[in-house]
């Protein structure tokens, strides 16, 4: 085509303005990245204060700090979200596909302080949830800030492509995972490939890693040491535990969405009543075991080294599928990646102990199922492999696990599949839709 | 509204998703049995490739290479010609469509033809690019073992009854275990298939796409073992010193590749150009094989690094540990690029994976190290300016970002370098547009005079009204010239059409006459009403194509210029269904 064709029909429209996207991008990205990595700091302090007060050793002090932290921090950031904006509740990933698809607008001014304090709040308080979900709205609500500020006009594709880089730059910088944000955006956000979307992805993602290793510390989030990958030994065990896991995920998913649908029916009761009672219960929980309560990664990183006692990790893991279960379902700010980690691993480790006590000579390191059971019922929940895989690569630092990841991942999808149960954030952002339409 | 999420898994619960288990049904098991069992098939063929092609190397090239000089000169020379010739024989005898690179005929087997490929098709290429690579011509086995695999899956999986419409799943999950064994890439695999091939993230052959990754790589982890394709020792992340090299690195790297697809596309146009009697004209690749060879030796008799013969890898372990010298380092560069630029411009039986991240290597390598000559780089930062080179040059030519960086991710094992190569998937994407305005891929397409709109399907909407209307459109229209009853009735008998330009006696069109409008003209013995004709550009859009039926009421546009009347062609309401029918991804 000549150039005059292309002007006519829009490429070169197209192409000056894919210009323009890079930079912005890069804006978003770094901004997205500098909000994501305060809130890493911020929970990392709150989660350490939390620690102080309660302290470790089972005394009634340390009881009273913690359901009184917990109830007061539950009750105050569920009522913040409720007051002041709803739609900061949860994970933050059904809102933001809702906005990419058009069927909601997004409000920056409001998400952005309310997200950011509740977050910190609650989860440093104790609430049994992830730092993903509020990066990645707050994520996306920076790229509307970038937007409104730069005079985007409303209504425009490089909206929506700005907001989901933004968003994947909000995952990018939680976890210090770059791929996975851009592969989130793709696959989750968008699900098709185009030039600007890649672009767009590929720099905020890139900036907002950056930023964060510079502020947040560099470091794989669960750093593998000194387990040694499996053999094609393993693959049959890794099948097994991605059926058990895809079994895991989908019962995770119903009680989640039974859980909403519980809370959504008891509306009239005030949200610091249900918010206090949920921490209060996560904080108990916390004092019990330390480590269960807030968003668990320390448990993983125990579960990596095997330091989590076998004989009580089915009661743990149902515990804190509680703790998840009910924080997400009241409706407080918190995402459920960290938290379908933590699950997982807990589960993969019960697992791989099992294994273990069977044939401790072929499964000589149960920690490897840790892995593997995170993965797949990340796959069996989201329903996003590429993520899922990336993710679990990034989170690691490692990419010896891949051969047995890959293979449980895939049987815990299938298992979902087969089970028709629907991907948890397509369920999610058709109840919103739903609830919405009824509501209006 | 009650949303179908909540109803199905909320209220029926788990015991009701239980009855509709639909995992165990007989034929859903059959396939993933038929899928695991041609996947193996591929996998295996593929690894046959692999033994074969080092079998031949290290009995011709790799043999010569410690054996005197002249002795290397000559014997290299007699290796290049005799494989080349032997492998051009191989393809013009038994299935000339083996040919080339890998992907293309892949990618136009899935969009053109339901992903249908030949058993032979996938013997030949075995045969051919083991006898090409091995011999010591400069090209890469991705983009074969693509093929081997494809063609693997789909001719077994009609060979045991599937049918022909639903061959396209087959055919892409076997590209993604050739790819997954032959690299133990199956990440890089998967995407590769999703964003080249099939072109879209959320296919419905996903599942099968990642089922037969799987399987590849699993073959190519117990054939070839656990290690990556490229070792090398850890690496601690970047300096601030290394970070600012990443752009330079990629921008010279993503040069190489881009110059490298410049030149090959010219020596190509050039070759294809060339009036060869028909004997011959097979034996083309033998004579990009000779100019492939020229610089190999020349290289190697300057370096004695043989890396520009074959697909290197050692020069490129080489390089990313550091042992080789600045002036090595682009001696090969240059050299890859001119021999392989030969070899593919001849249409030699082979890829342009390997020679892309050789060149992008190389050219990294040369940069990293006169750069360490002045700033001292570690020698871990050196190496991982050479991987973000292969990287960026990889990118610059294959144009698929995300497949680039987990590529060299999953080839190396270094989990560091991943910030590094993102930054430089961008910044070679824009060199390369820069540079060439399509991929490799799609510029050979143009260059056969196919356009690549005709054969691949937008990706979404609005690329699809963005397509010219002359991707779409029939030419050789039916045109009335003779409105006599006789006349008429010749042209309705000789074609189905319900609408037909009318033209006059000078070639101009003056109008257009529906079937109905003729056949009533027929029996009355009038002539038929003709109705004035709607023009469109061929360089319009679809966009503005649909406008205009919308708003005339016409079914039936012709192509052409309404000032001359003359008409190259007729774009009707079912030229524009069957174009959009492509959108969906037929099973």
């Amino acid at each position: 085509m000549d150039p005059a064709a292309n002007s006519e029909f829009g490429v070169a429209r197209d192409e000056i303005r894919q210009r323009q996207l890079l930079p912005k991008a890069l804006l978003v990205g770094a901004a997205a990245g500098l909000l994501a990595a305060f809130f890493r700091l911020g929970l990392a302090w709150s989660e350490g204060w939390r620690a102080g007060r309660v302290g470790g050793g089972h005394s009634w002090r340390g009881l009273a700090a913690a359901a009184a932290i917990g109830a007061a921090t539950g009750a105050v950031a569920l009522w913040t979200v409720k007051r002041f904006a709803p739609e900061a509740s949860g994970s933050g990933i059904p809102f933001i596909k809702r906005v990419v698809l058009g069927e909601t607008k997004l409000n920056w001014r409001r998400i952005l302080p309310v997200k950011f304090c509740a977050g910190v709040l609650g989860i440093g308080g104790g609430l049994a949830l992830g730092r993903e979900g509020p990066t990645i709205q707050m994520g996306g609500a920076t790229a509307q800030m970038v937007c409104d500020m730069l005079g985007v006009a409303e209504g425009q594709e490089e909206r929506k492509v700005l907001i989901s880089a933004g968003a994947g730059a909000g995952l990018a910088a939680a976890f210090n995972a770059p791929l996975a944000g851009m592969v989130f955006v793709l696959e989750e956000l968008h699900g098709r490939f185009s030039r600007s979307i890649f672009v767009a992805s590929f720099l905020a993602c890139v900036a907002a890693d950056i930023v964060a290793r510079l502020l947040a510390g560099a470091t794989p989030v669960f750093a593998i040491k000194g387990v040694a990958a499996p053999g094609l030994e393993a693959l049959p065990a890794a099948a097994i535990e991605g059926v058990l896991a895809g079994f895991v995920g989908v019962a995770f998913n119903i009680s989640l969405l039974a859980s909403l649908e519980f809370f959504g029916r008891r509306d009239r009761l005030s949200p610091l009543g249900k918010g206090a009672a949920i921490g209060f219960f996560c904080g108990v929980a916390g004092w019990v075991v330390p480590g269960l309560a807030g968003s668990g990664g320390g448990l993983v990183t125990q579960a990596l080294v095997g330091q989590v006692a076998f004989g009580w990790l089915p009661l743990l893991m149902l515990v804190r599928l509680g703790m998840t279960v009910g924080a997400y379902g009241c409706g407080s700010a918190g995402g459920i990646f960290l938290p379908m980690f933590v699950i997982g691993a807990l589960g993969g480790l019960s697992f791989g102990g099992l294994a273990h006590q069977i044939s401790p000579s072929w499964f000589s390191r149960p920690e490897v199922f840790v892995i593997l059971g995170m993965g797949g019922i990340f796959a069996a929940i989201v329903r996003a492999p590429l993520t899922g895989l990336v993710l679990m690569i990034e989170l690691t630092g490692t990419y010896d696990f891949m051969l047995p990841l890959l293979v449980c991942s895939f049987a815990a999808y299938g298992v979902a599949e087969a089970l028709g149960c629907p991907p948890i954030y397509e369920a999610l952002r058709q109840r919103q839709t739903a609830r919405q339409s009824r509501s209006s | 509204m009650t949303s179908p999420a909540t109803d199905s898994i909320g209220r029926k619960g788990l015991w009701a998703s239980f009855e509709r288990l639909k995992l165990l049904t007989p034929s859903k098991l059959w396939e993933a049995l038929g899928l695991s069992a041609l996947a193996i098939a591929a996998g295996l063929a593929v690894m046959l490739f692999h033994g074969l092609t080092h079998w031949i190397e290290d009995n011709t090239i790799a043999r010569l290479e410690h054996r005197h000089t002249w002795e290397f000169v000559v014997g290299s020379l007699v290796c290049v010609m005799g494989g080349s010739l032997l492998a051009s024989w191989v393809i013009a005898t038994f299935a000339p469509t083996a040919g080339g690179g890998g992907v293309l005929p892949v990618k136009l087997a899935f969009w053109r033809d339901f992903g249908v490929m030949r058993k032979r098709e996938a013997t030949v290429k075995l045969i051919a690019s083991a006898l090409t690579l091995g011999s010591g011509v400069s090209m890469g086995p991705e983009g074969p073992s693509i093929q081997i695999g494809a063609a693997t899956m789909s001719s077994l999986a009609g060979a045991a009854g599937v049918a022909k419409q639903s061959r396209r799943a087959w055919c892409a999950a076997g590209g993604a275990a050739g790819l997954a064994a032959v690299f133990n890439a199956p990440l890089a695999a998967i995407t590769f298939i999703l964003e080249e091939i099939i072109g879209d993230l959320n296919s419905k052959l996903l599942g099968r796409v990642v089922f037969a990754a799987v399987i590849g790589a699993l073959i190519g982890h117990a054939v070839l073992g656990p290690q990556p394709a490229f070792q090398s020792s850890p690496l601690a992340d970047l300096s601030w010193k290394g970070w600012t090299f990443v752009p330079v690195v990629a921008v010279v790297a993503a040069l190489g590749g881009a110059w490298f697809q410049r030149l090959a596309l010219m020596v190509r146009s050039r070759l294809n150009r060339l009036v060869l009697p028909a004997r011959v004209a097979p034996y083309r690749p033998a004579i990009g094989a000779f100019f492939s060879w020229a610089p190999a030796i020349a290289v190697f008799l300057m370096t004695r690094h043989a890396g520009v013969f074959g697909i290197g890898y050692e020069d490129i372990t080489e390089a990313i540990a550091g042992h080789l010298a600045v002036g090595t380092l682009a001696l090969l560069c240059l050299g890859k690029i001119a021999a392989t630029a030969a070899a593919v411009g001849a249409s030699g039986c082979g890829g342009i994976f390997a020679p892309s991240l050789f060149i992008g290597a190389m050219g990294g390598g040369a940069v990293a190290g006169a750069a360490s000559h002045y700033l001292h780089l570690s020698p871990g930062e050196t190496s991982m300016l050479v991987m973000v080179g292969m990287g960026a040059s990889l990118g610059a030519v294959i144009r698929t970002p995300l497949t680039c960086v987990l590529l060299l991710f999953e080839v190396t094992n270094q989990w560091v370098i991943v910030p590094a190569l993102m930054l430089a998937a961008v910044v070679s994407q824009f060199v390369a547009r820069r540079v060439n305005h399509h991929d490799m891929y799609e510029e050979i397409l143009l260059q056969d005079g196919v356009d690549p709109h005709q054969v691949l399907p937008p990706r979404h909407f609005k690329r699809w009204r963005e397509i010219p209307v002359s991707a779409l459109a029939t030419f050789q229209p039916i045109v009335i010239r003779d409105l006599s009853p006789a006349g008429l009735r010749a042209v309705l008998a000789a074609s189905p059409h319900l609408r037909f330009p009318v033209g006059g006696p000078d070639g101009r069109i003056n109008g257009t006459v529906a079937r109905r409008e003729a056949e009533l003209a027929m029996q009355s013995g009038t002539a038929p009403r003709i109705d004035r004709p709607e023009w469109v550009g061929a360089k319009s859009t679809v966009g503005a194509a649909r406008k205009l039926m919308l708003a005339g009421g016409a079914d039936f546009l012709c192509v052409g210029n309404p000032d001359t009347g003359e008409l190259s062609g007729v774009l009707t309401l079912h030229d524009l269904l069957r174009g959009e029918s492509v959108l969906e991804e037929d099973e």
